[in-house]
C-alpha cells in the first residue's frame, strides 16, 4: 500500500492556501531570502547536486541546462512554461491554482541563481481560474518587495511578467513559446541555437516548467541530501502525477520517484472504476507510447523503468483505460488533437497529421482497408525525423504504439478484414 | 574561405555562406523551395536537407552555414528517401490543377516531382483538403489556397524586402492559409514579385493569368526603361507580342526584384505603334520617308536635333554623327520632360528614363526647353515625346516643322509633320547607363514591328539622302565605335547571375 | 584476317589514339586530323572493319565544348560480325576540311558530301564534292545550329547533272560524241519514287549515269531537334514509308539504350511480329514493282493482295496502314487489339500461296531470268565498300544480318535462317528477299505462340505515361504525365548509336543528347542510301532496260534515302 510523499502539496488543501499570508505562515519564501546571500553559481551548483529533473516532459536535469549559459551575457531571462497542454496532464494548474508563491518564489530562486532581472510566465490562455490566482499572488509579491526593483537584493531586481496564450498546445514548445511572447506567431524556431543561447528577444534564455521550478525551495532550504533521499538515485525527489480516466478517484497525487505504477493506480486513485480490468495506460502525456496492462503494472514512477519499458514518464499525465475501451477510438481521439494542434510551418507535420487523423478515423469507422493500416504505420515513420520540432515525433508515439500493441483491435476495424489474420477483439 | 567536404570531394568556397550556396558553387543543385537567396532561410519545406557527418538528424542545407571541415553528402539514401516523403507531403492537398494553372511548365512541384519523386499516389482526390481558390488579395495578385505548399517566401518579401505586413500565414496546421492581415490588401509596389517567388501557381498574376503557356514563350534578357534604376528584366514574347515581364537577378542592381510599375509597362510596346512612316502627303516606304526628312531638314533655316535619354547609348552616338556628318549646323540637345516619380529606399529612382547617365557622358545633355524657346525652323525628335510629357509645348512647337522618329503614335509623333517609325527597345540591341554609371545591354525579343528600324538605320537613310557618309555594317560596329568615342561608359557590366533563385 | 577485335586495336594503338568514355558503352576514338586517314585505313585494313556505315557531324555550337565547333563521325563495322567502332575528328574552325577517305571506302563518297551539304564541313581531295541532298544553288549548310529552321529559299532552277557527266565522258567540251543524254525521273513510273539518273547512251547501252537525289529531302535531322524525343516517332514513319514500324523500332531501340532500359518481354515480341511483318509489306513492295518493271504485271497484283491483308491487320492495331507510329520510347502506344491473332493467321496462310504462285510464274521462266540473271551484278567486296547491307549485301553472297550478327528481342531463340545468294545481281537480290518473306513467316509463327502476357510498357515513371485514370486522379500522375508530354523524356547526355536489320539492312540511329528533353541531333543511318550510291557502278555497262530492273531490285525508298 504506497501513499502519497507531500512535498509540493504541502500548503494545499486549505481555501486560502493561495494566499501570500497564508503561504508564508507555512513557510514560503524562507528559501528565497536564503538565496539572496548566495552567489548565483552556490544555487546552481545546489540545484545540479540535487539531480533535480525537467518536469515538463523532457526530464532534462535543470542544474545542468541553467550552466549552458554563456558566461559573459548581458541580459538573461527566465521562461516559465505554464502552458500545460499535454493532454492528460493537469498537475501545473494545482500549483497556479492553490499555492502559486510556491511558484513565485521558485522563480525567485531561479532568477537568481540565472542571474535573471526578468522572468515571464507564459500561462496558456484556456486557464481562468490558475491565471486569476497566479496574478494575483503576482500583485502581493510585488506590494510585498519579493518581487520587484530590489528583489534580488539591493538595485537588483526581478521582475515577473505574466503572459497568457492564446489557445496553441504548440506554444508549450519552448521555442514557440518565446516566439508567441515576442508577439509572433506561436511557430517553434529551429535548434541550434539553443535558447540558452539565443532565446527571447535574441538573449540567453532558459525555459523551465511550473512544477521544475516548485521544487526549488525545498532544495535550497532542505539542501540537496534531503532531496536526494526522496525517490531514485536516477529520479530524485517527488512527482506530481496527474491521473485521469477510468478510476475511481482521479486527481493529482504527489509520489516519490520509485514507487509503483501499481501502487498509484490502485492505492492511491483507487483501482479501475467498477472493479473493471486495466487495459491500457498513457504513463506521461499523450506524446508518450501506451503501455499494455502487464507493461503498466510492471513499471515504477520514474525515468528510468518507464524508458525502459519503451515509454517516457514525460509531463506526468497518467491517462487509465479500461477494457471497455476501444484502442481505436482512443488513438482517433488522439489523432485529431496533433493535426488540430500542429503549428503548420514544416510540410511533413503540417500534412501528416493531418493525413494520419483522417485515416484513424477511416479505420475507426469501419471504412479502412488493410492498405490504409499499412499507410498508416508507413506515415508514422515518415513525419519523424525531418521537422523543426519534435511534435511529429509526439504524434508518431501514440500512432505507433497503439497499432503495434492492439493491432488487433486495428485489424477488426477493417472493411476489408476477411482477408486479415486475427481475430475479433 | 572554408574548405569542406561535398559529396567525397574537398571543395573551397568563402566563410558564411549557406550550404544551398556553397552547393551551387561547385555546381551542385540542393533541391529547395522555402529559401531564396533574396530572404532570410526559414527550413520549413524540409526539401533541402543533407546529411552532416556527425549529425544523426538530417539538417536543412538552407540554414546551416558552411563550416571549415565539414562533410556533406547531398545523395545518401537517406537524404533522397527523405526528399521523396517531403515531395509526398507536398503533394497530399494538391489539387489537379496542372491543366488550367498557369504555373505548369515553371512549377517547382512538377519539376521535383520528376527529380525527386516519381512515386505512385496514395491519395484519392475527395481526401484532399478543400480551400479558397481564387482569392483577390490585391491589385495584381490572385491566391489560390489550394495550390500554396506554405513556404512563407511571399510572406518574408513583403516584411523583408517591400517593407510592409501586407500578407501573413492565417490559422494552424493543415487548414494553414496564406491571407492579408485584415482590414489590408497586397498592394505595396512590389506585389507582384511575389508571383515570381511562389514555387507553385498558388499566388499569380492578373495581368498575367491565362494568356500564354509559358513553354511558348522566347525569352531575352533585357533591362527595365521605367527609370535610371536600370532594372535587370526578361522579356518575354509569344507571337512577336510581349506577354510578360519578369525579374532577372543582378545582385548589384535590383538583386531579385522589380517594381510593380516596371513589371507592367510592356503594353505600349504591343499597341498604338507607329507603323509605317506618314507624313502630310499619306504613308511613305521607308526610303521615301529618308527622303521626305532629307527635304524638310535642308530646307530650314536652322535645325534642332532633340535627343532622348530613352535612347540607348548607341543611338545616341549615332545621332551625334549624324549632326556631325549631315547637318554640321544644326543645334543637338538631349532631354526629357518626363515628371519624376517619388524616390523609395528600394529600387525607384525619381528619374523616369532609363539613359539619363548615358545621355550625360555622351555630352548631349543640355537645357532643351532653351533649345526650344530659340526658334529652330524644324525640329527632328528622337524618341522623345515631348508634347505628351509637357502638353504646354504646344505652343512653343506650334509652327515649327516637326520630324518625329517615334515607336508609338504619341502625342509628339501625332504633332509631326512627318513621323518614321522606330524600333522599341525590345526590338532592337543596345544599351543604357543607370544612374551609377553602370552601362548594360537589353537584347531584342521581338522582331521588328511594321516598318520599324533601329534608329541609327533612319538616320543612316536620312543621311544618305543628304549625301552625307553615315553608315556601319552591323550593330557591333556602331558599338564598339561608341564605346571607344565615349570611354567613361566603361564597356559593358556584367548582367547576370544572382544565386539560387531558380528551383 | 583474323575477327576484328577492338581489344588488338586498342593494344595496338595505344598512345597514338585516344578512346573517349561513352556513357553509353559505345566505342570511340578521338583522331586528329592528320592521323585519321592512317588511323581509318588500320581498322579497314588490320581489324576487320571493312564496312563504314555512315559519316555525320556534330555542331556543337550549343554544347559547352564547343571549340572546335564541328565533329566529324566515322561509324565502323566489320562486312560480318557486330562489334561497332567510331573515330571522330574535330577539324580546325579556320580551316574547315579534312582529308577524303573516299578512296578507302566509296560510302564515303556520297556520305562526305552529305556532311559538306549539311554542316559545311569540305573534304579535301573529294572527286565530286557538291550538295546531295538540298538544292544546289541553296545558301548556308541547314544543320547548323545557327541556321533557322524557319528559313525559306525558293528554288527551282533543275540541276543539269552536266558537270559530272562532263568529268566522266572525259573529252573536251563541244566534242562531238556519237551518245545521248537521256534523263530519266525524278517522275517516271519506273524510278520509284523521286530518283532520278542521267545516263549516256550508246545506242542502248549505258555508259555512264549520274545520280541525283534529294527530291524528297524533307528536312527530317532539323525537325527531329525541334520537338521532343517522341515526337520524332512520327517523322521515323515516313523514312521507309512501306515498312513504318521498323522505322520506329530502330529509334525507340537507340532512345532505350541511352535510358538503359529494356522493354518488356510482350513487347519485345510484339516489336518482333511487326518487324517481320514490316519486312514482309517492304519485299513485297519490292518484289512486286521489280516484276512490273520486268513486264511480269499479274506478280504484283497477287503480291499486293496480300499487302493488303496486312494493311487491315496493322489499320485495326494502330488506325494506319502506311504510317503506324506504334512503337514508343519504353513500350508500344497500345497493347495487341483483339483479332490480332486471327488477322495474322490470315496471312500466314495465304501469303506462302501467293508466294508460291509468283514463283509459278517466274523462278523458270525464260524472259524473267533474261532480264535479271547476271544484270546489275556487283562482287561482295564492292558492295562493302559501298556500304551495302541488308538483301542487297546478302545477295552478294556475305551473311550480314543483324538479327543473327547482334540478336535483339529475342531473334537468336528463334528458329530461322539467313539468306544469301550467290552472284550479286538483280536475280539474287529479287530471290534473297522472297526466300526472306518465308523466314520472316517462320519468324512470326513462332513469335505469336511464344507470346507473353503482361504489360507492354516499361516500368519507369521517366518514360511511360501513367495510365488515364491516374492522371485524372491523382496529382503526381498528372504532373507526369504533363512534364513527360510537355519537357519530354530526357536521355542522358552523350552520343550514341543504336540500329536493327530493317528490310533495306541496317538502319541506324546516331543520336546526341543534350541531357534536355529536346533531341540535338538524330542522324538516320540509311541503308539504302549507300546501296544507291553503287547505282552507276550496278548500271555503266549494261542496257538502259537492265537498269531499270536493277534499280526496282535496289529498292530505294526515297523517304529513307532522302529523308
Amino acid at each position: 500500500m504506497i501513499a502519497e510523499t507531500i512535498l509540493l502539496k504541502a500548503r494545499m488543501g486549505n481555501t486560502d492556501s493561495h494566499t501570500l499570508a497564508s503561504a508564508r505562515a507555512a513557510g514560503a519564501y524562507r528559501a528565497s531570502a536564503k538565496t539572496l546571500a548566495a552567489a548565483p553559481e552556490e544555487i546552481v551548483q545546489l540545484v545540479k547536486d540535487s539531480g533535480l529533473r525537467g518536469r515538463g516532459g523532457a526530464g532534462f536535469p535543470t542544474g545542468l541546462k541553467w550552466t549552458f549559459l554563456p558566461k559573459n551575457r548581458d541580459a538573461t531571462y527566465l521562461c516559465v512554461n505554464a502552458d500545460e497542454s499535454e493532454p492528460g496532464t493537469f498537475k501545473d494548474r494545482l500549483i497556479l491554482e492553490e499555492d502559486p508563491h510556491l511558484l513565485i518564489e521558485g522563480i525567485v530562486i531561479a532568477c537568481r541563481a540565472i542571474r535573471c532581472a526578468h522572468a515571464y510566465l507564459y500561462i496558456r490562455g484556456e486557464f481562468c481560474l490558475p491565471h486569476e490566482r497566479i496574478r494575483a499572488a503576482a500583485d502581493e509579491a510585488y506590494a510585498a518587495g519579493l518581487l520587484g526593483p530590489n528583489a534580488g537584493g539591493p538595485g537588483q531586481a526581478i521582475d515577473l511578467t505574466i503572459h497568457r496564450g492564446a489557445g496553441a498546445y504548440i506554444c508549450g514548445e519552448e521555442t514557440a513559446l518565446l516566439n508567441s511572447i515576442e508577439g509572433k506567431k506561436g511557430q517553434p524556431r529551429m535548434k541550434p541555437p539553443f535558447p540558452t543561447n539565443v532565446g527571447l528577444f535574441g538573449k540567453p534564455t532558459v525555459i523551465n516548467n511550473v512544477e521544475t521550478l516548485a521544487n526549488l525551495p525545498f532544495i535550497v532550504e532542505k539542501g540537496p541530501d534531503a532531496y536526494r533521499a526522496i525517490g531514485t538515485e536516477k529520479s530524485p525527489g517527488t512527482r506530481l502525477m496527474s491521473v485521469s480516466g477510468h478510476v475511481e478517484r482521479p486527481g493529482v497525487y504527489e509520489v516519490a520517484h520509485g514507487v509503483p505504477m501499481r501502487g498509484l493506480i490502485e492505492d492511491l486513485a483507487g483501482g479501475v472504476r467498477g472493479g473493471r480490468k486495466l487495459k491500457a495506460l498513457i504513463p506521461g502525456g499523450s506524446s508518450t507510447p501506451v503501455l499494455t496492462a502487464e507493461e503498466a503494472y510492471a513499471v515504477n514512477v520514474d525515468f528510468e523503468s518507464v524508458q525502459a519499458a519503451g515509454s517516457m514518464l514525460g509531463s506526468g499525465g497518467c491517462i487509465v483505460m479500461d477494457e471497455t475501451t476501444d484502442m481505436v477510438w482512443a488513438l482517433d481521439k488522439l489523432a485529431h488533437f496533433y493535426a488540430h494542434e500542429s503549428c503548420g510551418q514544416c510540410t511533413p507535420c503540417r500534412e501528416g497529421s493531418g493525413w494520419i487523423a483522417e485515416i484513424v478515423r477511416k479505420i475507426a469507422t469501419g471504412k479502412g482497408t488493410r492498405a490504409d493500416l499499412e499507410k498508416l504505420e508507413s506515415l508514422a515513420a515518415q513525419i519523424v525525423g525531418n521537422t523543426i520540432c519534435v511534435f511529429s515525433d509526439a504524434l508518431a508515439m501514440p500512432v505507433v504504439s497503439h497499432v503495434t500493441k492492439f493491432r488487433a483491435e486495428f485489424e477488426a476495424h477493417l472493411a476489408d478484414r476477411a482477408s486479415s489474420s486475427s481475430a475479433a477483439p | 574561405m572554408a574548405k569542406f567536404t561535398l559529396n567525397g570531394v574537398e571543395r573551397e568556397v568563402p566563410d558564411g555562406i549557406n550550404l544551398i550556396e556553397a552547393a551551387l558553387l561547385s555546381k551542385v543543385r540542393i533541391p529547395h523551395y522555402c529559401y531564396h537567396p533574396g530572404l532570410s532561410p526559414e527550413g520549413n519545406c524540409r526539401m533541402c536537407v543533407v546529411e552532416i557527418e556527425g549529425i544523426p538528424k538530417l539538417q536543412t542545407a538552407c540554414t546551416t552555414l558552411v563550416a571549415d571541415g565539414m562533410v556533406v553528402e547531398t545523395e545518401s539514401e537517406k537524404v533522397i528517401q527523405e526528399r521523396t516523403e517531403v515531395m509526398e507531403f507536398l503533394l497530399r492537398n494538391h489539387p489537379i490543377d496542372c491543366p488550367i494553372c498557369d504555373q505548369a511548365g515553371e512549377c517547382g512541384l512538377q519539376k521535383y516531382y520528376m527529380e525527386h519523386g516519381l512515386h505512385d499516389s496514395r491519395v484519392a482526390v475527395e481526401e484532399k483538403i478543400l480551400k479558397r481558390k481564387r482569392v483577390d488579395l490585391g491589385p495584381l495578385v490572385v491566391l489560390d489556397s489550394e495550390r500554396c505548399i506554405l513556404c512563407s517566401r511571399c510572406v518574408r518579401f513583403c516584411d523583408e524586402v517591400a517593407g510592409v505586413r501586407e500578407l501573413v500565414l492565417a490559422n494552424r496546421g493543415g487548414r494553414s492559409e496564406i491571407t492579408t492581415f485584415p482590414g489590408r490588401t497586397l498592394e505595396n509596389p512590389y506585389s507582384g514579385n511575389v508571383v515570381d517567388i511562389c514555387p507553385v501557381g498558388a499566388l499569380t498574376s492578373k495581368d498575367f493569368r491565362f494568356k500564354v503557356r509559358v513553354w511558348f514563350l522566347k525569352t531575352a534578357d533585357s533591362i527595365c526603361p521605367g527609370c535610371e534604376r536600370g532594372c535587370n528584366i526578361y522579356l518575354e514574347q509569344y507571337q512577336n507580342e510581349v506577354q510578360r515581364i519578369r525579374p532577372r537577378a543582378n545582385p548589384d542592381v535590383n538583386r531579385w526584384w522589380i517594381c510593380d510599375d516596371g513589371r507592367l509597362d510592356y503594353k505600349w510596346i504591343n499597341r498604338d505603334r507607329l507603323l509605317r512612316a506618314e507624313g502630310e502627303a499619306g504613308t511613305h516606304p521607308p526610303e521615301r520617308a529618308d527622303e521626305e526628312a532629307a527635304r524638310m531638314l535642308k530646307e530650314a533655316s536652322s535645325v534642332l536635333l532633340v535627343a532622348s535619354p530613352r535612347s540607348s547609348n548607341e543611338n545616341l552616338f549615332a545621332l551625334k554623327r549624324f549632326r556631325d556628318a549631315a547637318l554640321p549646323r544644326a543645334a543637338l540637345v538631349g532631354g526629357s520632360f518626363r515628371k519624376p516619380w517619388e524616390e523609395d529606399r528600394i529600387l525607384k529612382r525619381p528619374d523616369r528614363n532609363p539613359n539619363r547617365k548615358g545621355m550625360e557622358l555622351l555630352g548631349l545633355s543640355g537645357d532643351l526647353e532653351g533649345a526650344l524657346r530659340t526658334g529652330p525652323e524644324c525640329v527632328l525628335v528622337v524618341e522623345n515625346d515631348l508634347l505628351g510629357d509637357r502638353p504646354e509645348l504646344a505652343d512653343l512647337l506650334r509652327g515649327k516643322k516637326l520630324i518625329a522618329l517615334a515607336s508609338n503614335r504619341d502625342a509628339t509623333a501625332e504633332a509631326a509633320a512627318l513621323r518614321i517609325p522606330v524600333c522599341t527597345y525590345a526590338e532592337t540591341e543596345g544599351s543604357w547607363t543607370n544612374f551609377e554609371g553602370r552601362t548594360q545591354a537589353f537584347r531584342p525579343v521581338l522582331k521588328a514591328v511594321g516598318e520599324s528600324r533601329p534608329v541609327f538605320r533612319v538616320l543612316e537613310g536620312i543621311a544618305r539622302a543628304l549625301e552625307a557618309s553615315l553608315a556601319w555594317s552591323d550593330f557591333e560596329t556602331l558599338r564598339a565605335e561608341t564605346f571607344q568615342a565615349a570611354p567613361a561608359l566603361g564597356g559593358l557590366a556584367r548582367t547576370s547571375g544572382g544565386g539560387a533563385h531558380a528551383l | 584476317m583474323s575477327p576484328p577485335s577492338l581489344d588488338r586495336f586498342r593494344s595496338r594503338l595505344a598512345g597514338t589514339i585516344r578512346e573517349e568514355p561513352n556513357p553509353f558503352g559505345d566505342a570511340v576514338f578521338r583522331a586528329e586530323p592528320s592521323d585519321l586517314r592512317d588511323v581509318l585505313r588500320s581498322l579497314r585494313d588490320e581489324h576487320g572493319f571493312d564496312l563504314l556505315l555512315d559519316v555525320t557531324a556534330v555542331d556543337h555550337l550549343e554544347l559547352p565544348d564547343s571549340k572546335p565547333r564541328f565533329d566529324v563521325v566515322y561509324i565502323l563495322r566489320p562486312s560480318v560480325g557486330s562489334e561497332r567502332v567510331r573515330v571522330q575528328c574535330r577539324p580546325p574552325d579556320e580551316d574547315l576540311s579534312l582529308e577524303t577517305v573516299s578512296d578507302l571506302w566509296k560510302a564515303a563518297n556520297w556520305a562526305e558530301r552529305e556532311v559538306y551539304d549539311q554542316y559545311g564541313v569540305r573534304f579535301r581531295n573529294h572527286p565530286n564534292l557538291k550538295r546531295i541532298l538540298n538544292h544546289k544553288d541553296f545558301v548556308g549548310h541547314p544543320l547548323r545550329k545557327d541556321y533557322d529552321i524557319k528559313k525559306q529559299q525558293w528554288l527551282s532552277e533543275p540541276d543539269d547533272l552536266m558537270d559530272e557527266m562532263r568529268k566522266l565522258r572525259g573529252g573536251a567540251e563541244g566534242e562531238e560524241s556519237e551518245s545521248v543524254l537521256l534523263n530519266i525521273g525524278p517522275s517516271h513510273p519506273a524510278m520509284h519514287g523521286a530518283l532520278r539518273a542521267l545516263v549516256d547512251l550508246e545506242g542502248e547501252t549505258v555508259r555512264h549515269t549520274v545520280p541525283e537525289i534529294g527530291y524528297l529531302h524533307r528536312g527530317f535531322e532539323k525537325s527531329a531537334e525541334k520537338g521532343t524525343y517522341t515526337h520524332v516517332i512520327p517523322f521515323t514513319d515516313r523514312l521507309n514509308y512501306c515498312s513504318s514500324v521498323m522505322n520506329n523500332v530502330g529509334y525507340c531501340r537507340t532512345i532505350e539504350k541511352m535510358l538503359g532500359i529494356e522493354p518488356t518481354p510482350r513487347a519485345q515480341t510484339i516489336r518482333v511480329v511487326l518487324l517481320e511483318l514490316g519486312r514482309i509489306m517492304d519485299h513485297l513492295v519490292s518484289v512486286a514493282a521489280n516484276l512490273v518493271d520486268v513486264g511480269a504485271l499479274t506478280n504484283y497484283w497477287y503480291l499486293f493482295n496480300e499487302r493488303e491483308r496486312i494493311y487491315d491487320v496493322i489499320e485495326a492495331l494502330c488506325g494506319a496502314r502506311l504510317t503506324h507510329c506504334y512503337v514508343r520510347i519504353g513500350g508500344l502506344a497500345h497493347d495487341l487489339h483483339a483479332g490480332f491473332e486471327e488477322g495474322v493467321e490470315g496471312i500466314l496462310r495465304e501469303l506462302p500461296k501467293a508466294l508460291a504462285d509468283v514463283e509459278r510464274l517466274v523462278a523458270r521462266n525464260r524472259i524473267f531470268l533474261d532480264r535479271v540473271v547476271g544484270v546489275g551484278a556487283i562482287t561482295a567486296e564492292e558492295a562493302i565498300s559501298h556500304g551495302f547491307t541488308g538483301p542487297c549485301l546478302r545477295a552478294c553472297g556475305v551473311p550480314n544480318d543483324l538479327r543473327k550478327d547482334e540478336p535483339y528481342y529475342g531473334y537468336d531463340g528463334y528458329d530461322w535462317n539467313v539468306i544469301v545468294g550467290t552472284r550479286g545481281d538483280t536475280y539474287d537480290r529479287i530471290w534473297v528477299r522472297m526466300e526472306e518473306m518465308r523466314e520472316s513467316m517462320r519468324i512470326v509463327a513462332q513469335a505469336m505462340k511464344k507470346m507473353p502476357g503482361g504489360p507492354v510498357d516499361v516500368d519507369d515513371k521517366r518514360v511511360s505515361l501513367p495510365p488515364k485514370t491516374e492522371v485524372y486522379g491523382n496529382i503526381e500522375a498528372l504532373m507526369n504525365h504533363f512534364m513527360i508530354i510537355m519537357e519530354g523524356i530526357k536521355p542522358p547526355a552523350g552520343e550514341c548509336y543504336g540500329s536493327i536489320e530493317a528490310a533495306n539492312g541496317e538502319l541506324g540511329f546516331f543520336v546526341v543528347s543534350d541531357g534536355t528533353g529536346k533531341p540535338y541531333k538524330v542522324k538516320v543511318r540509311p541503308p539504302c542510301f549507300y546501296v544507291f550510291s553503287a547505282f552507276p557502278r550496278l548500271t555503266e555497262g549494261g542496257m538502259i532496260q537492265d537498269l531499270i530492273a536493277t534499280l526496282g531490285s535496289l529498292n530505294i525508298i526515297a523517304g529513307e534515302l532522302d529523308r
